[in-house]
């Protein structure tokens, strides 16, 4: 990675630390476990009955992945972004994908400068730790794959010039379920990129109540404190490369994908190989296990590998289950 | 060929209709083997042979040109185109076939257990019975009819095994090869592939097994083949053999009391006489008569003989001074075809019967010059011997008797050899294939049926008509006139046919041996206060009434013992109690084993006794269980579901403690498996488990489960943590396994 200029943020906590500094030192096992189970216990006072997602998107975090949530507004896509973001004590900075938008509007963009009379790099909103890239699917490809090149290259080219992007990096994308007639739909190229896709679906009758109750007057977002530095996750992601995987589940993984790969079109790439261990990784970490086993793998299949497939009766997400079903696990 | 009911066309060397044309030939061979073995006695064998030679060419051609309808019509033909040429050579056959009742009694007592051998024209029947079932059999078995064929086949076998001829071996041989044929030629119509055999081998396996280890067939040859441990004795061995005699090796003596003779003169009490000589045995043919008051004197000059006989112990048969012609107080009295008495029902103790016999009373000179004109048939029936007689008692014969010129010289040149060359003993080795044979040139000793025996054969060898005669010796002599005879004094001796004398008799028994044998231990019976069995009576006991002689006489003394040949004292010494051996205790058992009461050093046989002894029979019985156990496990997968038990139960050790926790959560997994479930494909261990618990699982298995997931995606385990899951896994299997045997 090229890094020998390290670029100030120009998010809303200005900070003078290096945004990109060398590998840090991982934290140990059981404070990064603890640190995890903080963070999804910080975001839970403001997200109600939701912990699957938040634990999802807290996997794809420490797993240098990013997530699509597919699902209909009003669910509170924006409100798990937001209140992660603000848990792990980084900066946030949200996208609203429309059909106008433009790459430069998402990168940032060269500005004159007429004081110094010099072109001067205004970062866009990617330049943050957590980036939500709201109804993704109403941009043109030109746009979404200027964010989508951030997302893999974690980092952004304008006008020749390599600015590298914070660390950490995620993007959470939303994508719209209904209204598809005016809608950009994703390349599968392009969703490959995303570690998982996930659906929060509506919440259950007590937990809307819940919501409601917590709203209503002062929103707990405004109260949230950090529970963690973003030091502290960029070490914590450490932790989870770290975690055990032994050749029985890279061997599992692997049956896996080639299943699906006998079975589709489009099977699951071996990028798509790679996150499903990655998340697997990550979820063993949330379990306090310092090694993946097959029950990891399991759970993690149907987030990473369903938006990879493409069947030829368009996928329901049936062919991981049968793939989970028949695989011997080694 | 045109082969109709059989698809395998394969016809390897080892195809299923090869082992079933292989069974059908054993199967075939089998009741063969029993006519070849009667044809033998009655020297036809060669004929045999050539009549089946020709049946089984005759099917063999017959399967290739002719349909089945026609070819068991023509084995129907040859059957009883067979039947009527054997009738018709049966003195009286004919009219004998119009007594239909008799012919059925005849049949009925056949198919009893009467053996074939006992018949007169047992030479023509064996040719008339053998083509039809041979032609039948191996006609339907090359038509690959394989059941039908096996069933004509089975029949010819059932009914030797009925007459009682066929031998165990021959008989459990004939059906282990019936299933076969059966078994694999139904393999074979459905075109199976050999290894589906398993089923057939394990049949016959059980069927071996079965007949050799347990016989529940009473009489008859239905004896277990395994070894016996106690010896036959020598009374049941001939005067009780009802028609058919059997040589079994070493024999006991009973002492105990049969009957006592009021008579003038001692004499042998002869009870009957056998005819054919089977190699290891005889064998009464011809049927018994009913005594109409009179019977036939013999022409030589004779003396009357009076006898009043009291039966002791319950008798079937009548012994008399031969020759009897006259016998009063029984009723319903029949007389054998070799002049032996019989009663209607066995006579009781306490019964009585008088007899007159005209005893021969002729000078050697008449005998020597009777010569040889012998009456139209009986040379043919008392000069047989089986062709299988080892020519070398043929040349001894003829070596020993080259300078004798008339019968008479002959004979009495073979008596008196045989009782001075040989000794006389109970212990005996089992008989082996000829009984003459074995006797003349591998025994020094035998017993009175031995001598009987060779002396016979080695006067038909001679061509001089003889016959096996079975009785009593004299017996004690306990008055002038009176006799009690024992069951120790069972015996067998020869009779020897002059022309215009009669039946001649002739002791080839070295006597005073015999006697000493024989006495030395009646007196220890005596001795044993305990025994319940009646060894004197009122007259016998007391001292030997002897005539012409006031000396005292010893315990043992006898007037044809020469005292000064210190026998004497060897019955001393076994008349001691300390003198060992456990005689006295033996005695409590009723019978003596003679070969014990002389000196242990002369007596190699009895250890050889001891020695379990590897027969060919016992050696097929065991080959049977393996391919038995082999077909069975195969058939089973037993193996695999054993070696799958005992890795449940033990478990192998590990190199690693990963590796020794991954085999105890294999063990438990297959325990769980049975007990609820087994893990699905797709299952983790984890979820497994949970499932289960929900159902009642404990927490040792969760934790097992645990183990085993650390061992093997996780950072291992340690000793301790492997150690833990063995026990952990050990108590559950334990739990569950209370049977090892306990196969799903």
């Amino acid at each position: 990675m090229t890094d020998s200029n390290p670029t100030q943020s120009s998010s809303a906590r200005r900070s003078q630390e290096p945004l990109v500094a060398p590998t840090p030192e991982p934290l140990s096992f059981s404070e990064a476990s603890a640190l995890a189970d903080r963070v999804v216990e910080n975001v839970e006072r403001v997200i109600v009955g939701q912990r699957e997602a938040i634990e999802d998107v807290l996997i794809a975090l420490l797993g240098r992945g990013h997530v699509l949530i597919e699902d209909v507004p009003g669910v509170g896509k924006t409100m798990l972004a937001r209140s992660i973001a603000r848990s792990i004590d980084c900066s946030f900075r949200r996208v609203q994908f429309t059909p106008d938008l433009l790459p430069s509007d998402i990168t940032g963009a060269n500005v004159f400068n007429q004081r110094t009379r010099e072109f001067e790099f205004q970062p866009g909103p990617v330049f943050a730790n957590v980036v939500l890239g709201d109804e993704i699917n109403r941009a043109p490809p030109k746009a979404q794959s200027a964010l989508l090149e951030a997302m893999e290259e974690t980092q952004v080219t304008v006008d020749g010039t390599t600015h590298p992007l914070p660390r950490p990096f995620t993007v959470i994308a939303t994508q719209n379920a209904v209204e598809p007639s005016r809608t950009y739909e994703l390349p599968i190229a392009e969703l490959d990129r995303f570690m998982k896709k996930i659906h929060l679906g509506y919440p259950e009758e007590a937990a809307e109540i819940e919501v409601l109750d917590r709203v209503v007057g002062r929103h707990p977002i405004e109260g949230l404190e950090p529970v963690a530095e973003a030091e502290e996750i960029r070490r914590a992601r450490e932790s989870v490369a770290a975690v055990t995987v032994k050749e029985p589940i890279r061997t599992y993984a692997t049956r896996l994908a080639a299943h699906t790969r006998e079975h589709a079109t489009l099977g699951v790439s071996p990028r798509g190989t790679l996150a499903l261990l990655r998340a697997a990784q990550g979820r063993a970490l949330l379990s306090g296990r310092e090694y993946v086993t097959p029950d990891d793998v399991q759970r993690e299949a149907r987030t990473v590998m369903d938006h990879r497939i493409v069947t030829e009766e368009g996928d329901d997400g049936s062919l991981v289950g049968r793939a989970l079903e028949t695989v011997p696990i080694p | 060929m045109s082969v109709v009911g059989d698809t395998d066309r394969s016809g390897g060397l080892l195809s299923p209709r090869t082992v079933a044309r292989v069974a059908a030939l054993v199967l075939t061979g089998s009741y063969l083997f029993v006519l070849y073995d009667v044809a033998d006695v009655v020297g036809s064998s060669r004929e045999l042979l050539a009549v089946v030679a020709a049946s089984f060419v005759v099917a063999t051609l017959a399967a290739r040109l002719v349909g089945p309808r026609l070819a068991a019509a023509f084995g129907l033909v040859a059957f009883v185109a067979g039947n009527l040429y054997y009738l018709s050579s049966v003195p009286e056959g004919i009219a004998f076939v119009l007594s239909m009742g008799e012919l059925a009694g005849d049949t009925l007592a056949l198919l009893t257990g009467l053996s074939v051998l006992q018949m007169v024209a047992v030479d023509v029947w064996v040719l008339a019975f053998a083509p039809a079932p041979v032609f039948l059999s191996w006609y339907l078995v090359l038509r690959g009819y394989y059941a039908p064929g096996a069933a004509v086949g089975g029949l010819a076998l059932s009914v030797l095994v009925l007459t009682g001829d066929a031998s165990i071996l021959a008989t459990v041989v004939g059906v282990v090869a019936l299933f076969t044929t059966v078994g694999f030629g139904e393999l074979s119509a459905r075109g199976a592939s050999l290894g589906r055999g398993d089923a057939v081998v394990l049949a016959c396996s059980l069927m071996i097994v079965a007949t050799l280890g347990f016989s529940a067939v009473p009489g008859g040859a239905a004896e277990p083949i395994l070894p016996e441990s106690s010896p036959s004795s020598l009374e049941a061995d001939t005067v009780e053999a009802d028609g058919e005699l059997q040589v079994s090796g070493s024999v006991d003596l009973s002492p105990e009391v049969r009957f006592t003779v009021e008579s003038e003169e001692p004499a042998y009490w002869r009870t009957d006489a056998y005819d054919r000589y089977t190699g290891d045995g005889w064998v009464q043919t011809g049927d018994a008569s009913e005594y109409d008051g009179q019977l036939e004197a013999p022409e030589g000059e004779s003396e009357s003989v009076e006898q009043r006989v009291r039966i002791e112990t319950e008798a079937r048969t009548m012994p008399a001074v031969w020759q009897p012609t006259e016998v009063s107080g029984v009723d319903g009295l029949s007389v054998s075809a070799e002049g032996g008495l019989s009663p209607a029902e066995p006579l009781a103790a306490n019964d009585t019967y008088a007899v007159t016999s005209e005893r021969l009373d002729v000078e050697p000179e008449t005998l020597n010059d009777s010569g040889t004109d012998y009456p139209d048939g009986l040379e043919e029936r008392y000069t047989q011997i089986p062709d299988s007689t080892p020519d070398r008692v043929v040349e001894y014969t003829d070596d020993l008797t080259q300078e004798t010129e008339t019968p008479y010289e002959t004979a009495t040149v073979v008596e008196s050899h045989l009782r001075e060359e040989w000794d006389y003993s109970l212990d005996v080795p089992p008989p082996e294939d000829d009984i003459t044979d074995q006797f003349l040139f591998e025994m020094d000793e035998a017993y009175c049926t031995y001598f009987a025996t060779a002396m016979v054969t080695m006067l038909r060898s001679q061509e001089i008509p003889a016959r096996f005669v079975v009785g009593y010796s004299e017996g004690e002599r306990v008055d002038e006139d009176q006799w009690v005879v024992r069951g120790s004094n069972a015996h067998a001796w020869v009779e020897v046919y002059f022309p215009e004398t009669g039946w001649v008799e002739f002791e080839p028994t070295p006597p005073s041996d015999r006697e000493q044998v024989h006495d030395s231990f009646v007196e220890e019976a005596r001795e044993d206060a305990d025994t319940e069995m009646q060894i004197d009576t009122d007259e016998s006991g007391g001292e030997e009434w002897t005539p012409e002689t006031d000396a005292e006489t010893n315990e043992t003394d006898e007037t044809e013992i020469d005292p000064g040949e210190g026998d004497g004292e060897q019955v001393e010494d076994v008349l001691t109690p300390d003198a060992g051996n456990g005689q006295v205790d033996r005695y409590q058992e009723g019978e003596v084993d003679i070969g014990q009461l002389g000196d242990p050093v002369d007596l190699p046989d009895e250890d050889e006794d001891d020695d379990p002894t590897v027969t060919p029979e016992l050696l097929g019985l065991g080959l049977a269980v393996v391919a038995g156990l082999a077909a069975g496990a195969h058939r089973s997968g037993a193996i695999g579901r054993t070696r799958h038990a005992i890795g449940i139960r033990w478990q192998r050790r590990s190199a690693t403690p990963e590796g020794t926790v991954e085999r105890a959560y294999t063990r438990l997994e297959a325990v769980l498996a049975r007990e609820y479930r087994p893990r699905r494909d797709g299952e983790s261990v984890r979820s497994y488990l949970e499932t289960l618990s929900l159902v009642g699982l404990d927490d040792r298995a969760t934790r097992v489960g645990a183990l085993y997931e650390r061992a093997r995606y996780g950072d291992g385990v340690d000793e301790e943590e492997a150690a833990e899951a063995v026990s952990l896994v050990d108590a559950m299997v334990g739990e569950r396994t209370p049977v090892l045997g306990r196969f799903r």
